[in-house]
């Protein structure tokens, strides 16, 4: 049982903090989103390989897009590269097109899943998908303009 | 009327969860009820076979063939990519198409037939069953 023991130690990290959260992100485009969201993982320690996330990323996006209607994207991948489960929010006023069906996306959520993570760690990722389909807590995120508030909102859902 | 259903995406992060929440949304908005299984990377919690005995419609939304189908043998389904239920109104225009086909009676049935638990001679009968709550995918996801 000693994996569970570091899988709960591993639970004691937030999934987000401050400084994982963008306000008024400017991107050209998703890739340019993404790359910004995945540098501040790797600044939170939580990515050792950008490029390898990035990959992961973005061949998941290859399969289906993750834009989605409601200003919305979650691009996310699962790899060995993400050492700790991890969420970078950006909120941006023009927008990023994630492909989504009715524009561009102002709410992106970069979720970040361990290779080797167990069901503990998953299952918050997937709480906070489950609470991104939430439109009031979307604009909760949207209206706040404190990165640690924002980061407290997310974590304060996931440990509910 | 109520529903069961079943969500799972390719990488089982996001979409399993996004779309589990959009199927509990479309039946709230609809004054229907549903209960969601998630087949996502962090495992699987089966539901009560009783919860599937008593619905009226199954709806998977799935990118990845469903666990366990045969449990839903008989019953009126439908089954669509998980991007067909989330966003915007997708959920509730898919649960109200559903539920017209059933009326209608046009609705296709899951195939197969249901898995006989221990005591097939003794249908309805009252099994000590204590909380099995695994027992479906025994400890596979512990």
């Amino acid at each position: 049982m000693s994996a569970r023991i570091k899988e709960s130690e591993l639970l004691g990290k937030e999934v987000t903090s401050a400084d994982m959260v963008i306000l008024g992100l400017e991107a050209i485009d998703k890739a340019d989103a993404t790359r910004q969201l995945a540098n501040r993982l790797v600044a939170a320690g939580r990515v050792t390989n950008i490029e390898t996330f990035l990959e992961a990323v973005a061949k998941r996006e290859e399969h289906f897009p993750t834009g989605i209607e409601g200003g919305i994207a979650i691009p996310h991948a699962q790899s060995e590269s993400v050492t700790i489960p991890s969420v970078a929010i950006a909120t941006s006023v023009a927008g990023v097109d994630f492909g989504a069906e009715d524009g561009k996306s102002n709410l992106i959520f970069l979720i970040a899943a361990p290779a080797n993570g167990g069901s503990e760690h998953l299952e918050i990722l997937g709480t906070i998908a489950y609470k991104v389909m939430d439109e009031d807590f979307r604009n909760e995120l949207l209206a706040e303009t404190d990165p640690a508030v924002i980061a407290a909102t997310l974590t304060r859902e996931v440990q509910k | 009327m109520k529903f069961v259903g079943v969500t799972a995406c390719i990488t089982g992060i996001a979409h399993t969860y996004m779309a589990q929440a959009a199927l509990e949304q479309a039946a709230k908005k609809l004054g229907h009820e549903i209960t969601v299984e998630t087949q996502g990377s962090a495992g699987i919690n089966p539901m009560k076979q009783e919860l599937i005995d008593a619905a009226d419609g199954v709806i998977f939304a799935v990118d990845l063939s469903v666990k366990g189908r045969e449990r839903f043998a008989g019953k009126p389904y439908i089954e669509l990519g998980v991007s067909k239920v989330i966003g915007g109104d997708k959920g509730v225009n898919v649960m109200t198409e559903f539920i017209a086909a059933i009326a209608a009676g046009t609705a296709a049935k899951v195939e197969g037939n249901k898995p006989e638990p221990q005591a097939p001679a003794a249908p309805k009968a009252e099994k000590p069953e204590g909380d099995k709550k695994k027992g479906f995918f025994g400890g596979l996801f512990g």
